[in-house]
């Protein structure tokens, strides 16, 4: 899979994915038609609330789901090849690391505590760039460089539980980096580090994609990191696409009322308490979701259409997505 | 008036690797009827000293009042008596209720153990109200944790924290672990519940943002030190000790026009065995070999606020 695509071109591209799980209580309809697409060079943010289906979303797209996920319709384009169709061997030689990386929440998990990160940062350098040792080595040290650790000598040559939270994810990073794929999916990274810590490893994301061209998914709920990093945003509610804009779009001008819900309860945006807007009800369960739009038993603009079809995501103005029969209505 | 207040307060734990000084020297004050918000970096100490206060952990040494009394040797009865007056709610709803217990039993165990009423009638009341306070109805009291949402299973925990009728809560990450909308709604019960109940807080958080919007006055922890103190909108608009300033710069707010411009660099220092000066030193930008890496700076009034930075004497 050599081919470039270009800057501003869509890498990967989710039509109408529809994904359910069988489990002992019953079906839960994880996934309710997702469109979502993720060009060359863009940080697209993925937010949402518990259980809204981000994660299931990028599981799905890297074939890492559990035995019980049954796809029911929808593709996952990347590159223009459907992921869904590969094979797991395919997945896993073809795209998994040296086309698409995912990190996770937790680095201390991904990592292998019983070997220093130099060793593992080769390991992938081995698969993907070069079968000389010699020349892996010292390919580990310029990965570590570039994600802007100090010392890369040393750290190298460091276990896990001797680096910090923000160092441990910056290695991850650097594994990414020497996989050379040209997607990361970041799944909350910066959840369990402390500020400071998250705003040097934001730094690091924003200068790989400037520098690299690299795209990443980001998923998070944190909605001051999303409007710091991302340049588009997709809002998921309860399985299905809410709205999705680029991120000066989103925060100015919500246009979905979930999305506005959400971006009016976020501390910061609103600066005093008696301004916060507070969401009535709570998410749904997804074992017997609500019909139609997923959001209607909890919106204030709903209408009986809401309850029997659900909107299909309308481009209201260019790249502005939104699925709601009465974004105009919204404030 | 001062509901709380500490001098001079210390809490060392020894590990092996040395004395961890949670909370080293912190001498500030909680005013009656303010949210105090209390930020810093993890492992600066501040859930430490909210506890250190609750005397839930023993102080190394200094001493907490509590309207105007000293409560550090406290013992007993009298102990038990001042648990009724100040409470807590912890960050994770989930460790802090009891799978076995239903709502009513958690609500009934402080009322029992403190003896407030006495009739089975007069605590029902007494526990809906609160419930009513909380969002939350009468049915609920028959339910079990599991049956709940983690935002409900919050607002039974701050439930169970005002059902004594406190003076003074600690909120120690009460929303860290809920979603946004569920957070916000969260903070409009706590805050409905404040003028309800005549409370006073101090609201712990690593959320700057957050703090900024619910605190009254804000003090900032790092390496078990208050830094800096003083009313919320002043020291936002105009952060004077370099770490206040660093670190404020460093957090994203929620406005993709403002970014964050200089991160703050490096790690924050072990708490074992801190240096005795300045421990920002290291990171600041603004350092003066001359005083900086000799002398710890002192907590003081200045520009209606109190820092510790050598900058400012």
């Amino acid at each position: 899979m050599a081919e470039k695509v270009a800057v501003g071109e869509p890498l990967l591209e989710i039509k109408d994915l529809k994904l359910e799980f069988i489990t002992e209580e019953g079906t839960v309809e994880a996934l309710d038609g997702v469109n979502l697409t993720v060009k060359k060079g863009e940080i697209h943010g993925l937010i949402g609330e518990t259980g809204c289906g981000k994660s299931v979303t990028s599981l799905a797209t890297l074939g890492l789901l559990d035995n019980n996920a049954r796809v029911r319709g929808g593709e996952i384009l990347y590159k223009g090849i459907d992921l869904l169709e590969l094979k797991e061997e395919e997945l896993r030689k073809g795209i998994r690391g040296n086309e698409i990386s995912m990190i996770f929440q937790n680095p201390s998990t991904s990592l292998n505590p019983v070997y220093d990160v130099g060793n593992q940062i080769r390991e992938s350098i081995l698969l993907y760039q070069t079968k000389d040792k010699k020349e892996a080595s010292r390919l580990v040290l310029s990965e570590l460089d570039r994600v802007k650790l100090p010392d890369p000598e040393d750290i190298s040559t460091k276990f896990p539980h001797e680096l910090s939270g923000g160092m441990k994810q910056r290695v991850m990073i650097a594994m990414m980096l020497a996989c050379q794929s040209n997607l990361l999916i970041a799944d909350e990274p910066t959840t369990a580090l402390d500020v400071s810590i998250q705003a040097q490893f934001l730094k690091v994301l924003k200068e790989l994609k400037e520098r690299e061209e690299l795209s990443i998914l980001y998923i998070t709920h944190d909605m001051a990191v999303v409007s710091e990093i991302c340049d588009v945003v997709t809002v998921m509610y309860g399985g299905q696409i809410a709205e999705t804009a680029d991120v000066h779009t989103l925060f100015k001008n919500p246009s979905h009322p979930y999305a506005k819900g959400l971006i009016y309860s976020v501390p910061g945006v609103m600066q005093s308490i008696d301004d916060f807007e507070t969401i009535p009800g709570t998410v749904p369960r997804l074992i017997s979701p609500p019909s139609g739009c997923r959001f209607h038993p909890r919106c204030e603009y709903a209408k009986k259409i809401c309850q029997k079809k659900k909107p299909e995501l309308e481009e209201i103005e260019k790249d502005h997505y939104v699925a709601c029969y009465f974004w105009e209505e919204v404030e | 008036m001062n509901i709380v207040e500490t001098k001079n307060l210390k809490k060392f734990f020894d590990s092996k690797k040395g004395t961890v000084k949670a909370v080293n020297d912190v001498s500030i004050n909680v005013l009656k009827g303010e949210t105090l918000g209390v930020v810093g970096e993890s492992g600066c100490g501040k859930t430490t000293l909210g506890r250190t206060i609750l005397r839930l952990i023993e102080p190394t040494s200094g001493s907490v009042y509590y309207n105007g009394r000293d409560i550090t040797k406290l013992k007993g009865e009298k102990l038990r008596k001042l648990r009724k007056e100040m409470n807590i709610v912890f960050q994770d709803p989930e460790g802090a209720l009891n799978p076995q217990m239903t709502v009513y039993d958690h609500l009934n165990r402080p009322l029992v153990i403190h003896k407030i009423v006495d009739s089975e009638e007069e605590k029902l009341r007494r526990m809906i109200d609160i419930l009513n306070t909380m969002g939350l109805k009468a049915e609920h009291l028959i339910r079990f944790p599991h049956e709940l949402s983690g935002g409900q299973k919050q607002r039974v925990c701050i439930a169970r924290a005002l059902c004594l009728e406190p003076d003074f809560i600690v909120l120690d990450e009460p929303t860290s672990a809920l979603d946004v909308s569920v957070q916000s709604k969260i903070l409009k019960l706590l805050d409905k519940a404040k003028k309800k109940f005549n409370l006073s807080y101090m609201f712990i958080s690593h959320n700057i943002n957050l703090v900024r919007a619910i605190s009254d006055r804000i003090a900032v922890m790092y390496l078990g030190k208050v830094i800096e103190i003083g009313d919320t909108k002043e020291i936002f608009q105009e952060p004077k000790h370099p770490y206040t300033k660093a670190l404020f710069e460093s957090v994203p707010v929620p406005d993709p026009d403002k970014k964050v411009k200089t991160p703050l660099t490096g790690d924050v220092p072990s708490p074992v065995d801190p240096p005795d000066h300045c421990a920002f030193a290291g990171r600041c930008k603004e350092m003066d070999e001359a005083i900086c890496n000799r002398e710890s700076p002192d907590l003081i009034e200045k520009y209606g606020r109190k820092i510790a930075c050598h900058k400012y004497r």
